[in-house]
């Protein structure tokens, strides 16, 4: 077991400088010149030289390489050219405020998915099910960032009931300011004390999370359903409702145990893909997270926000495997027997 | 049926209390919201070149004023100012008692360090001192700049770039503080809160020089909102006041018909030409040059790409700007250019040009299509090249990958006519600007007279200034298409809304709000 995680971790290294190197490349052969980026809209020739220098241009690219090679390792992704923040300091902000909507997508896409796929399992050919079903075709088939929209038309626009966009209220964070500890607005509004905070706070993530979560709920419900039906046809589950017990019990316990492992995988890949995916969320709601961050540094050409990012992302992505596959061996005992 | 009743009422009840919280937080008469696609960038009054000043010019005053309506220069922070009669010292007389937001007296010392320091740092407008030699504080209230040549030092002293007062503690702090959102200036409103990609707030500055009539905004919120749709949802639900970022112009009619939006419309000094490359064959041929010129439909451009929110340039420089000189367009015939196509002695095969066209710019890119299509008629294909500005600015400075046309987008650094020229039409080597490749040693020359004689001659400046842009319009080194229109999209019942094209802001301490006590 530990060779296998020592294995893992070494394969992680090696696809994270796999990445490193793909962006690096990419980036510098690319067109585009983060030149102009950096000294404004009319420089004269002696600021371009300088810029060009200042930036590392002038090495040979391999050098350029192995110098941002060494930076990236100790953390330094130099400073991004249209914040003018270093890399990581945008990237510890805003990535808060991005897990803060992902993590509670992620749970409440476990939370209802897993239930509804189970349900419709159960009561496969039923109206229940053809429901869900249907549901989740139209989940899948709708774009994010028209039900994003939607939602905003719906309960900003029509109903009035939640705010439009932002991650709280301008002037509640003006007037009630709280400390930042762990960067989620949710957890740091209550450890201040503050409900007014509170309550801006979660009425402003109320909708981009929907957002988020109806656009992945479809993947779990569909994998549950799927994986439910299966485990339903085995034989032990068969036994167990002969036996004469609790029909709730077989379904909860015993038979969605045996797919937890799958489960795990989709739910894991899900935070990997919400992720990403948040961009177009966190941009049509205003999130102040890596969506927008990333958008903005891709168009206009910011090497340092854009290699930052990426491998940031990529670092969580992989992250997120590993813990899962290791996971495979609590949830189940036979994979670590030899 | 009690059931159905007992949910109706609750119903409502959830539903006054959801929408009396939300307007709980817009509704404060005393508040004004405005919103922009971007977040503050640059803090360091040294540095700033961009949209910041939106917010910033609210913060920070220039030594004088410029008013683009009439083209006098008025008091701001100076009250009077002179130039000796060689046109290389200018002393400035400043107003007393004015204080920065921290607290520091402005002082002739103050101003002395805080120019010194923006040119030291060489960065964003700072060029615009190129000819100053020396700041001296000769007392409390009088400013002197010595310059090495004859330079319009009040024009310079009134752009919203490079010319920023800000008091000398911020100054000793520098950039790094500056950069966590900072500011202290002289202006109306202090900055005192920046939440990152969020929100900027503003509060009014009790000490301001100006005094307060009491019916002001109290306080002011700069709220980042990077898509317009958004923008304007939150307009039309009151929650903004008034939207900084340009919407596009098929949308304006549509929201001008809409109760308690206004939509005003301004002069700018932004134009747009398609600069033509007089290095690079075919279009180092006179007459080919001429022969485009035919087969731009000005009018078109105008009234259908920018639906009317642009008037057809008379030339490289805006009519909002003085000293712009006034040729009207030929008008489109393609007969006419295939005449001076053929006159031009360049093979039928060759008249094929390439246009370097920018994303980013809906409109830039319609205009290319539209050129490219009446082209045609006349037997000229046009290749479009579209790219990243970064991108296409970089080819365009190389000739190999020059192309033939380059649109552009252009506005100047301080109110003269020679911010077009100067940068757009000088001889340069390497070539940074001057997309034309454009050489004409008259034209320089015009030019550098022109400079040397602005602040004490403004007339002669202008009769040069216009004798060059004659130059370049009978060397076609550019075919002027629109002067733009600055549109501000704003809620009816906020007054004083006005736009100047020598501040890309407005001035919040200008605007009341109607009906309100």
């Amino acid at each position: 077991m530990y060779r296998y995680v020592t294995q893992r971790i070494l394969l992680l290294i090696l696809t994270l400088i796999g990445v490193v190197t793909i962006t690096f490349v990419l980036g510098r052969v690319l067109p585009g010149s983060p030149v102009e980026l950096m000294i404004g809209y009319r420089p004269n020739q002696e600021q371009i030289e300088a810029a060009r220098k200042a930036l590392g241009l002038d090495l040979p690219l391999y050098i350029q390489y192995l110098h941002f090679l060494g930076d990236a390792i100790r953390g330094d992704f130099g400073v991004s050219l249209h914040t003018k923040q270093p890399v990581i300091t945008d990237i510890a902000i805003r990535s808060t405020a991005t897990l803060e909507l992902t993590v509670l997508a992620v749970i409440a896409v476990v939370l209802i998915g897993v239930p509804i796929g189970v349900i419709s399992a159960v009561r496969s050919n039923t109206l229940v099910d053809h429901a869900t079903r249907s549901i989740s075709i139209a989940g899948v088939a709708l774009p994010v960032f028209m039900v994003g929209i939607l939602l905003q038309m719906l309960f900003y626009g029509d109903l009035g009931w939640l705010p439009l966009q932002g991650r709280i209220g301008s002037l509640v964070l003006l007037d009630h300011p709280f400390e930042i500890v762990t960067g989620f607005y949710l957890i740091d509004t209550v450890l201040a004390g503050s409900w007014t905070a509170f309550s801006s706070a979660a009425s402003h993530i109320v909708l981009p999370a929907t957002a988020l979560t109806l656009s992945t709920l479809p993947l779990v419900t569909r994998t549950t359903r799927n994986m439910m039906m299966e485990v339903l046809q085995e034989d032990y589950v068969r036994t167990a409702i002969a036996y004469g017990l609790p029909v709730r019990h077989v379904h909860y316990r015993y038979a969605l145990k045996a797919t937890l492992i799958p489960l795990m995988t989709i739910v894991g890949l899900t935070f990997g893909v919400l992720l990403g995916g948040s961009v177009v969320v966190e941009f049509v709601f205003d999130w102040p997270g890596l969506g927008g961050y990333v958008v903005r540094s891709i168009t206009r050409s910011d090497f340092p926000g854009t290699i930052g990012v990426t491998l940031f992302l990529a670092t969580i992505y992989l992250s997120i495997n590993l813990v899962v596959d290791l996971l495979y061996f609590v949830v189940d005992p036979r994979l670590s027997s030899p | 049926m009690k059931y159905i009743a007992n949910v109706l009422g609750s119903i409502v009840c959830v539903l006054a209390v959801a929408t009396g919280g939300l307007q709980g937080a817009l509704a404060d008469s005393k508040t004004y919201t405005f919103v922009t696609s971007f977040d503050i960038k640059d803090w360091d009054p040294a540095i700033i070149y961009s949209s910041e000043v939106q917010t910033l010019l609210n913060v920070y005053e220039t030594l004088v004023f410029y008013d683009a309506e009439t083209g006098d220069i008025h008091p701001r922070l100076a009250t009077s100012w002179g130039v000796s009669d060689d046109g290389l010292t200018w002393e400035f007389k400043l107003r007393e008692g004015v204080l920065f937001h921290d607290g520091t007296p402005m002082t002739a010392g103050a101003v002395k360090q805080a120019f010194d320091r923006t040119i030291a740092m060489g960065q964003g407008g700072s060029y615009n001192w190129i000819n100053v030699t020396g700041i001296v504080a000769v007392d409390d209230h009088t400013l002197v700049i010595e310059t090495s040549a004859p330079t319009s030092i009040d024009l310079i002293a009134s752009a919203q770039y490079g010319a920023f007062v800000y008091s000398p503690k911020a100054a000793e702090m520098g950039t790094d503080w500056f950069m966590e959102g900072n500011a202290a200036g002289t202006g109306p409103y202090q900055v005192t809160q920046w939440v990152r990609g969020q929100q900027v707030i503003l509060e009014k500055f009790p000490n301001y020089w100006g005094g307060w009539d009491g019916d002001e905004f109290d306080r002011a919120i700069l709220r980042i909102v990077e898509e317009i749709s958004t923008q304007i949802q939150m307009l039309r639900a009151g929650e903004a006041d008034l939207i900084m970022s340009t919407a596009p112009t098929d949308m304006l009619d549509s929201l001008s018909q809409e109760e308690g939006i206004s939509v005003g419309v301004y002069d700018s000094w932004t134009s747009l030409p398609m600069q033509i490359n007089n290095a690079k064959y075919p279009t180092d041929n006179l007459k080919f040059r001429q022969a485009l010129r035919h087969l731009v439909d000005h009018e078109a451009i105008a009234s259908q790409i920018f639906g009317g929110y642009a008037s057809i340039s008379l030339g490289p420089v805006p009519q909002s700007m003085w000293g712009a000189v006034k040729f009207e367009p030929p008008g489109y015939d393609p007969g006419k250019a295939r005449q001076l196509l053929e006159e031009s002695g360049i093979p039928e095969a060759d008249w094929k040009v390439s246009y370097s066209v920018y994303t980013g710019r809906q409109e830039i890119r319609q205009i290319a299509e539209l050129f490219q299509a009446l082209a045609a008629h006349a037997g000229v294909t046009v290749e479009i090249q579209t790219g990243e500005w970064g991108v296409l600015w970089d080819k365009q400075r190389t000739m190999s990958t020059a192309a033939n046309i380059f649109a552009l987008s252009f506005w100047p650094d301080y109110a003269t006519p020679a911010s077009w020229l100067l940068l757009g039409y000088r001889t340069e080597d390497p070539v940074v600007f001057n997309f034309s490749y454009f050489n004409n040693p008259t034209f320089d020359a015009l030019l550098d007279e022109g400079l040397a004689l602005e602040a004490s001659n403004r007339e002669r400046a202008t009769e040069l200034y216009l004798e060059a842009q004659k130059i370049i319009y009978d060397e076609v080194a550019v075919i002027p298409l629109v002067d733009q229109e600055r549109t501000v999209l704003y809620r009816s019942e906020i007054d004083g809304v006005t736009f100047s094209p020598a501040y890309e802001t407005i001035f919040i301490r200008d605007l009341r709000r109607l009906g309100s006590v």
